[in-house]
């Protein structure tokens, strides 16, 4: 079963290597249609099982003929057929390589990535936190304001305080940046907050305003494809009861139209020609309207996909006005409406281009570039919206908003130029905005609270806009106090933890071992992974922990600390070199301090020196002095200071 | 193919080979084996051939009682008798040997030349371009297990020796067959007006030609039997069966292992309900191509489903020699009372018919 499971798991994986778009997946199941009998092979039902995921590797004539039978315009295709005999025809064969590599663990890929993040941490260990302020401020509980627009900050300052200090630095840079470039869109979550919700509701295309200039402000992130991709997000809330809204609903459908019809003309990914987005029109023409199988097996994956999002107008599936209607008519609307289509395609190529090029030439393109790839953009939307018109006559959809979202603002304008500081007043002038436009029916932000969001906002703001770590460093440490995830053993009852301990070993009595065997030099660096269990918590005078290793990888940090070059090894590390059990008592140092004084005994590990031959590992009793690098916090009692 | 472990034998997985990596377990000495598929691989002891079981794990053939591989010729002491073999079935329809009963075969092909079955089949081929005998073995596979008769160098017997086998090429090989070539055939067969036995081991796939192939198949005399193959095991519990098998003029035959039944009963899940019989999952030693005494070995309900055609070919000739009406659902119901509803205890002998 196991065995089934992982062809299934190989064959799903393999889906994104063949399945393109319906465009060219259309002229691949074209290529393997001679007669209008279609012949499977791994190719093949990769391909089909992307619009119909019942058909796998192990599917045969019958059940593609079976999946295939509800969809009008390829039921006809034939499948070819085979004999019922197993032994020579087996579709699994191919993945059975795929298989065959599933075993044998090398972590020397693991190992090198664990060691230098724990050198990183044990650096960050000495030098951080100052954010208390901070956070005490995004803790005010009637702040949800801040909390709603920087939702990222908030997450990672609430736990990096508790178990992961010494992570903020790069991790609080990513999350103000993350929260500034999603502002636009966090202003939406702050409209949709229950309390703001039963007036915000009343105008869902405000919404949906909001969401669209969070997917313009990808402009340089995205190929004009990409964005489409994007769109029909914007229409989604996941909130129950105003995703079924008809209004938003109908929203989504238009979008989600727009993207199906982008996607399944967009080139080929594997082309990598960065000089177009979609097939030219011409290129569609030739190989897909004129030819009668290929413009069948097209639509009819156009047909399966309408059919697998459950699109609706109206409440009423999109797929059920196209089996009631006639096929060879629809065929002759979308051959119309395609054609219109694939040259709209064009005229937004060439206008995304003008700015990549602009780009790639040192220029800034200006916003007026910028207004004409949205307008072309948006503009393709209106064949969203056709389409729906054509599967519901009567939809008179509020799409007005899609003309106001034309005319941008300053809040995109300045998120995309990462004008930061600039986007923060955008942001709340925005808020004040939107405030007036519903007569003064909702406080976001309450005035006490105004100065520290300006304040903190803008530092949000400044950190976000630093162009290296560097910077963000040295603007922190001005304020920074040490501190360390360390010292959690030194206030908790008991603490459960994945901990490494980085530093220096000596052996504790007896002779040196021969050069044969590990533990040879009287001093060598240690890095011991293990559970270390603290359960003598004495606050400022320290801790006492009991450590069990399981592995050392302190042969690849001594490479990784010692190697000017900072090149790659090239050895193989398996995991027996570096397993490495052992028992210690750890004495964590003092006030603040996050060093450890541990004695006890280690086996191995046979890996000791990166480019020396392994060697045979034996048990050594060890007096360490390291830096205590808690990893992930498994369990803890509470506080020894409250009842 | 059956074999059995004679000493201690390593189960190696990716490769027919010994190494470090491959190793997967051991199979202990007296242990009976299912051979999927003879190959050839690393040499120990002047010996390369390694057996493929059902997990696609390798065992070294010395391991197991042996197999002759020096010759291609089949010299197994015991016969091979398809029609003795055939449990249920009184003496007096075995020993027509459907000697008044012509079968059609829709295949590959039949590869002429082979001992067996030099001077029994009739030809035809359907499809342009391509040479009339079998290249790929499975129509010769299904043909020799209906009609071989043995000789000094290949000891096997087919259920139904003595019938008239007509093979109509349809497909150059296993995986190639088309709807339109067998609507042509089968068009062929409805014209030449005698066919007893029409088998079918294959699946098509045409919303289209398949209602052709269903109206051809109605227009042919209500005495004309045909036999089709279903999907193997777990295939055989979906919703739908293959084309044509799924025709309920057409008498429909899986092949299920025993591991499979209990697993999806087990489940709760029943059987496709137009199924009509079963065998059990095995492989069937036939006559092989390009060689007049080669052997082969295939598995899949292609060739129960040609045993249970041989076996129409002798009730229809046991009711032709004693002037019995019959018609297409007599032979069904005659092939009823000889088989036993299907479980977990059935599969004590391969040639028991089963039932859903």
């Amino acid at each position: 079963m196991r065995k089934v499971t992982a062809i299934l798991i190989g064959f799903l994986l393999s889906v994104q290597a063949f399945s393109q778009t319906q465009y060219y997946d259309a002229l691949n199941l074209k290529i393997k249609t001679i007669n209008n009998t279609l012949e499977l092979d791994t190719i093949v039902l990769t391909i089909l099982n992307h619009y119909f995921p019942e058909i796998n590797s192990t599917s045969d004539a019958t059940d593609v003929k079976h999946s295939l039978k509800d969809n009008p315009f390829i039921n006809s295709l034939e499948i070819k057929g085979t004999a019922l005999s197993v032994e020579k025809f087996n579709p699994l064969g191919s993945y059975k390589n795929a298989l065959s590599t599933i075993g044998g663990i090398d972590v020397t890929t693991f190992s090198k990535g664990l060691s230098m993040f724990l050198i990183e941490r044990a650096k960050e260990e000495l030098n951080v936190a100052f954010f208390q302020k901070f956070k005490d401020y995004f803790d005010k509980e009637e702040n949800i304001a801040i909390r709603t627009l920087f939702p990222k900050t908030t997450e990672i300052i609430g736990s990096i305080l508790a178990y992961q200090y010494p992570q903020m630095l790069p991790v609080l840079q990513e999350a103000f940046q993350s929260d500034m470039e999603a502002l636009p869109n966090n202003i939406l979550n702050l409209l949709i907050l229950p309390k703001y919700f039963d007036e915000i509701e009343k105008f869902p295309e405000l919404l949906v305003i909001f969401k669209l200039f969070n997917s313009l402000k990808q402009l340089t992130q995205l190929s004009p494809p990409e964005l489409f991709d994007s769109l029909p997000k914007i229409a989604q809330f996941n909130k129950s009861g105003f995703d079924t809204l008809p209004r938003v609903q109908n929203l989504y459908t238009v979008l989600k139209l727009t993207e199906i019809v982008s996607n399944s003309v967009r080139v080929e990914k594997v082309t990598n020609d960065t000089t177009k987005y979609w097939v030219s029109s011409k290129d569609f023409y030739q190989k897909i309207l004129k030819d009668s199988v290929a413009r069948k097996i097209y639509l009819g994956l156009v047909y399966q996909q309408i059919k697998n999002e459950k699109l609706q107008i109206n409440g009423k599936l999109i797929i059920d006005h196209i089996n009631a209607a006639n096929v060879k008519q629809e065929i002759y609307w979308f051959d119309n409406f395609l054609s219109k289509a694939v040259v709209q395609f064009d005229k937004i190529s060439s206008i995304s281009l003008e700015i990549k090029k602009k780009l790639i030439n040192g220029e800034k393109p200006g916003i007026v570039d910028y207004c004409g790839y949205v307008n072309s953009t948006i503009d393709f939307t209106e064949f969203g919206i056709e389409t729906a018109r054509h599967f519901n006559p009567g939809i008179n959809q509020n799409i007005r908003l899609i003309s106001i979202v034309k005319n941008g603002n300053e809040l995109f304008e300045n998120t995309y130029s990462k004008n930061y500081s600039l986007a923060i007043n955008n942001a709340l002038t925005l808020l004040d905005t939107i405030n007036n436009a519903l007569e003064g029916k909702i406080v976001f932000i309450d005035p006490k609270l105004m100065d520290g969001m300006y304040k903190y906002g803008r530092f949000i703001g400044n950190v976000a806009s630093a162009e290296n770590p560097e910077d963000v460093k040295n603007a922190i440490s001005a304020v920074a106090l040490p501190s360390g995830s360390s010292s959690i053993k030194k206030y908790q009852r008991w603490n459960l933890t994945v901990n490494a301990y980085l530093g220096a070993t000596a052996r504790l009595g007896g002779k040196e071992n021969p050069t044969s065997r590990t533990w040879n030099n009287p001093i060598s660096m240690t890095t011991p992974i293990g559970l270390n269990l603290s359960f003598f918590p004495m606050e400022k005078r320290g801790s006492f922990s009991l450590f069990a290793s399981l592995i050392d990888i302190g042969a690849i940090v001594d490479y990784q600390l010692t190697d000017s070059t900072k090149k790659s090894f090239e050895q193989k590390i398996y995991l027996e070199n570096i397993l490495s059990p052992g028992v210690y008592v750890v004495y964590g140092f003092w006030g603040n301090m996050p060093l450890a004084l541990s004695v006890g005994g280690q086996y191995g590990p046979g890996l000791t020196k990166i480019g020396d031959n392994l060697k045979n590992p034996t048990w050594r009793w060890n007096v360490s002095l390291t830096v205590d690098i808690p990893m992930i916090s498994l369990s803890q009692g509470r506080k020894k200071n409250k009842n | 193919m059956k074999v059995k472990s004679i000493q201690e034998v390593e189960i190696r997985t990716n490769t027919p080979s010994v190494t470090d990596s491959n190793k997967k377990g051991i199979l202990n000495p007296g242990f009976e084996l299912e051979v999927f598929e003879i190959i050839e691989g690393q040499a120990i002891s002047g010996n390369n051939i390694w057996y493929k079981d059902k997990n696609g794990d390798f065992l070294w053939s010395g391991g197991f009682e042996k197999y002759n591989t020096d010759s291609k010729t089949f010299d197994s002491k015991e016969m091979i008798d398809y029609n003795a073999q055939l449990i249920g079935l009184s003496d007096e329809v075995k020993k027509t040997q459907g000697n008044q009963a012509v079968i059609a075969i829709l295949d590959t092909g039949v590869y002429t030349q082979h001992s067996s079955l030099v001077g029994k089949v009739d030809q035809y081929s359907f499809i342009s371009s391509s040479d009339i005998t079998d290249k790929d073995g499975h129509g010769t596979s299904c043909a020799s297990i209906i009609s071989s008769i043995s000789n000094e160098n290949f000891n096997l017997s087919g259920i139904a020796n003595q019938a008239q086998i007509i093979s109509c090429k349809i497909a150059e090989n296993r995986t190639d067959f088309e709807s339109q070539t067998v609507l042509k055939a089968l068009e062929f067969l409805k014209n030449q007006g005698n066919i007893d036995v029409v088998n079918m081991s294959f699946q098509i796939a045409s919303t289209q030609t398949e209602v052709e192939i269903s109206k051809t198949i109605s227009e042919f005399p209500k005495t004309t039997v045909f036999v089709a193959a279903c999907r193997n095991n777990d295939k055989l519990f979906k919703s739908y069966l293959s084309f044509p098998a799924s025709n309920n003029e057409i008498i429909a035959v899986g092949q299920i292992a025993k591991q499979t039944l209990i697993e999806y009963v087990s489940k709760g899940e029943a059987f496709n309900k137009d199924i009509d019989f079963l065998m059990e999952f095995m492989s069937y030693l036939t006559a092989g191509i390009e060689d007049a005494d080669n052997i082969d070995s295939q598995i899949g309900s292609s060739f129960s489903s040609s045993l249970i055609s041989g076996l129409c070919a002798l009730i229809i000739s046991y009711f032709k020699q004693n002037k019995i009406a019959y018609d297409r659902e007599k032979i069904k119901t005659e092939i009823q009372k000889i088989s036993q509803k299907i479980n977990a205890e059935s599969f004590n002998n391969n040639f028991k018919i089963l039932m859903p």
